[in-house]
């Protein structure tokens, strides 16, 4: 028996793998596709061969990219940008990094309390959070983004929207500033040339401005994996988790089975209780079914998964809040077309922001012309001046909002993709009970009856709303005061990107699927460390070191709960995932 | 009849439905383009082989036979009566080629159900539509009119969806207007895709580039080839590497 197993090697999983196996425990982490353990030999630069959706090696699907991809059911015009493999969808994030916004936390007592999604509160305060976002920050680490010409742009035009220059971790109101990203700056030669000879480590640090993040970090070119500039999880807690031995002194590696589908959680009753006893997982090369019990039982597939697995295993939902309440930033897009360069395209995706807490935040967002293409058509408000779909709203952008197609496509893009620069919104949104997962009628795949995923897009809150069209305008007053000539809001459609609390956790029990402590209220010894633990969209703020913030706090519960451990955080000094012992014994163990 | 000769029309109705289709996303000097009435002078979506692109994206969706193409070919069929399908030997209206088709066990590709609603809304916005230059309705309509088309596929009507319905076991009924509204927003974006991705321009086997992407050139993305880097480094935003505590 294990002392712990986990689903899911993303965003959160692997950090209560690193943090328990760091602790001495036994810990096997389960993830369903692929283990990129050679990424230079496997992936590439060419947008096509990355994300692909239904052949990409970043899709969601088994590492076979001959087979097709895992299928769910969307019932409105919506997308998911989802990665399967060890490191998930942090394989292709940003490493943004933003704290929570405080007011989505209980005991806010601001000025501008109201404001937030205020009957979904985190269940504990944002000062009970700031050590282990501190933690996180370290281990990955966070560090300030240096500039490129784009965020010279941007920043540009955000000081022009009159609001001052943020100079604290915290975010207390509106404000600009460079990103805290989970990504290694530039040393040596990065960002200094593009002569590759000269790009490669150790001749340069960190990160070389290649633009490919979403095609996978692989810079510098042979840099040991926990090197590598963009703190993916595959970069920083998986290597961590795997040579817990070498750095924590009562460490020990944790076994970590990739190309393994999760299709059950095992229960028992002890003493009128359910409890989690095991997983039963379908290895995806073989179609073998495995099985192992734990003492424990970790749940970090995503969003959408863990209400799947939930379904497909038949665990209690007393409240039917299993999959409810789903929140995805509500994301929007407003480009600005340039008479100077922007050099969109080049480094990392995203250095710099603007927050307005109460209402989300602003990002600047870089894309390679394919996933450009894409941003610029994808709208719920149809094709301007032909129809709208009853949106097609108008504001301080050109012509009412919509999808750029036909001639107008071109000739964007025949501007030029670096005279381009795209704002990214983030909405604070709040959750609701109708965007949700349920199980689909569509035929069930090698894996089970698959999911349905659906987001009540024309009926969001009128909060949300207000804070999308705020948002949005602001955006658009930003190109230009950047000096933008033209300027597209284009509606998104739901872009399933940051999707958020749909196994949430709560105040209350009457809408809340797990304790304050991320264990699940109606199955003890069984927790949930993704995206979807969060109680709600963090305010706004991209969710990464939100989840990884709290699957610390998680693993610190299970092991004092279950294990009868002291906490560490506050504590002790974290291990920095860049640490040298952690590099050689990658290196010794071929990993 | 010839089922194969059937199987083989209807394919080449698919594409041609799909040719129009993708040039209203990113026109190019071709023929559909011209025939809409916007074209550009740069390679568009057929120069980048988009139609292929986004056939293969919606048949490799989902294991076949996806539940909703039958039902739809057959919901449909019976509308298109006055649309030609040429045949090696023969015209057949297309009405009675489905038929035929449906009374086989051949596995309807979901690319076929698409360009069936594609076509059978053209002929709703343009009755002229049924015949004339290409194969397909949908491609012999104007930019404005493929618009209108669309606008109904993204916001199907309840008698669009009560006559699929008819069709279509109870089970999957209430997915119907949901999964027209999810096809009408793929149907933008991966001819966009397409058209500036760098799919034809690399060996995948390799991870090499075959020749310079089409798109690069029409975007100025990456003009000297694939980089690993660029010189880009601005330095810090006011010289803070830091943020306080």
């Amino acid at each position: 028996m294990r002392d712990v197993i986990i689903v899911g090697a993303g965003a959160g999983g692997p950090v209560v793998a690193a943090e328990l196996a760091g602790r001495g425990l036994d810990v096997l982490l389960l993830e369903a596709g692929a283990h990129a353990t050679r990424p230079g030999d496997v992936w590439s630069h060419f947008e096509d061969d990355a994300n692909n959706p239904l052949t990409g090696y970043f899709r969601f699907g088994p590492s076979a990219r001959s087979e097709r991809a895992w299928f769910r059911e969307l019932p409105q015009n919506s997308f998911i940008w989802q990665s399967a493999g060890v490191g998930g969808t942090t394989l292709h994030y940003y490493g943004n990094c933003p704290r929570p916004y405080p007011g989505a936390f209980a005991g806010y007592d601001q000025p501008d309390r109201s404001a937030y999604d205020t009957a979904h509160l985190f269940p504990f305060t944002y000062r009970e959070l700031v050590p282990y976002l501190e933690w996180i920050e370290a281990v990955l680490p966070v560090q300030t983004a240096a500039l490129g010409t784009k965020e010279v742009v941007f920043l540009g035009g955000a000081e022009t929207l009159g609001i001052p220059l943020q100079k604290t971790k915290d975010t207390v109101g509106f404000a600009y500033r460079p990103q805290e990203n989970a990504i290694l700056q530039p040393g040596g030669n990065a960002g200094r040339t593009t002569d590759s000879a000269r790009l490669r480590y150790p001749l340069a640090t960190g990160c070389t401005m290649c633009g490919h993040c979403f095609q996978g970090c692989i810079q510098p070119i042979a840099a040991p994996r926990n090197l590598i500039a963009k703190r993916s999880t595959a970069n920083s807690y998986v290597p961590m988790a795997l040579t817990a031995d070498a750095w924590a002194a009562p460490g020990r590696a944790i076994t970590l089975i990739p190309d393994a589908y999760a299709v059950r959680v095992h229960t028992e009753l002890r003493e009128g209780e359910p409890v989690a006893t095991g997983v039963t997982w379908r290895l995806t090369r073989t179609g073998e079914y495995q099985r192992e019990d734990a003492q424990v039982v970790v749940l970090a597939g995503g969003c959408t998964e863990n209400p799947r697995l939930w379904f497909n295993s038949g665990l209690p939902n007393p409240n039917d809040w299993v999959g409810r309440g789903c929140t995805d930033h509500d994301f929007d897009a407003v480009v600005g077309l340039f008479d100077r360069d922007t050099e969109a395209s080049k480094g990392p995706g995203s250095s710099a922001r603007c927050d307005f807490p109460g209402h989300g935040g602003l990002e600047l967002v870089g894309l390679p012309p394919g996933l450009q293409g894409f941003a610029l058509t994808f709208s719920d408000s149809g094709v301007p001046g032909h129809y709208t779909n009853g949106r097609g709203s108008r504001g301080p952008w050109d012509g009412p909002a919509g999808r750029v197609v036909g001639a107008e496509l071109k000739e964007a893009f025949r501007n030029g993709i670096n005279r381009m620069l795209m704002v990214g919104i983030n909405t604070d949104d709040d959750v609701e009970a109708g965007n949700r997962v349920t199980m689909s009628a569509f035929p069930a795949d090698e894996n089970g009856p698959v999911p349905r995923l659906r987001f009540r897009r024309r009926e969001r809150s009128a909060r949300t709303r207000a804070n999308r069209e705020f948002l949005a305008g602001q955006a658009a007053e930003l190109l230009r005061g950047a000096g933008a000539k033209k300027v597209y809001r284009i509606d998104w459609a739901p872009i399933l990107l940051h999707v958020q609390s749909s196994m949430r956790m709560g105040r209350s029990a009457d809408d809340s699927v797990l304790d304050e402590s991320a264990e699940a209220r109606w199955l003890r010894r069984l927790f949930v460390a993704d995206n979807s633990a969060l109680p709600n969209s963090a305010g706004g703020a991209n969710p990464t070191a939100t989840t990884q913030a709290l699957a610390t706090r998680t693993a610190e519960k299970i092991f004092h709960k279950y294990f009868g451990g002291d906490p560490w955080i506050g504590r002790e000094s974290p291990v920095v995932s860049t640490d040298p012992r952690i590099s050689r014994a990658l290196m010794e163990r071929g990993l | 009849m010839d089922l194969s000769e059937i199987v083989a029309a209807l394919g080449d109705l698919t594409r041609d439905t799909f040719n129009g289709w993708t040039v209203f996303v990113a026109p190019g000097p071709d023929a559909y383009s011209v025939a809409q009435g916007v074209a550009d002078w740069q390679p568009g979506a057929m120069e980048a082989q988009a139609p292929d692109y986004v056939m293969l994206g919606i048949d490799f969706s989902l294991r076949p036979p996806h539940p909703l193409a039958r039902p739809i070919a057959a919901a449909l069929g019976p509308a298109l009566g006055d649309v030609p399908l040429p045949l090696p030997s023969r015209t057949l209206p297309l009405d009675r080629a489905l038929a035929v088709l449906l009374g086989s066990d051949e596995v309807i590709p979901l690319s076929l159900a698409v360009a069936l609603l594609l076509n059978f809304l053209a002929t709703q916005v343009s009755a002229e539509s049924v015949d004339g230059r290409f194969l397909s309705p949908f491609a012999r309509l104007t930019f404005a009119e493929k618009a209108r088309v669309l606008e109904r596929l993204e916001d199907p009507a309840p008698e669009l969806v009560a006559r699929i319905a008819a069709e279509t076991p109870e089970a999957i009924r209430p997915v119907i207007a949901g999964q027209l509204a999810y096809v009408g927003g793929v149907l933008f974006v991966l001819p966009a895709i397409a058209t500036y991705i760098d799919w034809l321009a690399f060996d995948r086997r390799t991870k090499t580039m075959l020749k310079p992407p089409t798109s690069w050139w029409l975007t100025g993305f990456q003009p000297d080839g694939p980089v690993e880097g660029w010189d880009d480094h601005q330095g810090y935003y006011q010289d803070r590497q830091r943020l306080e505590s």
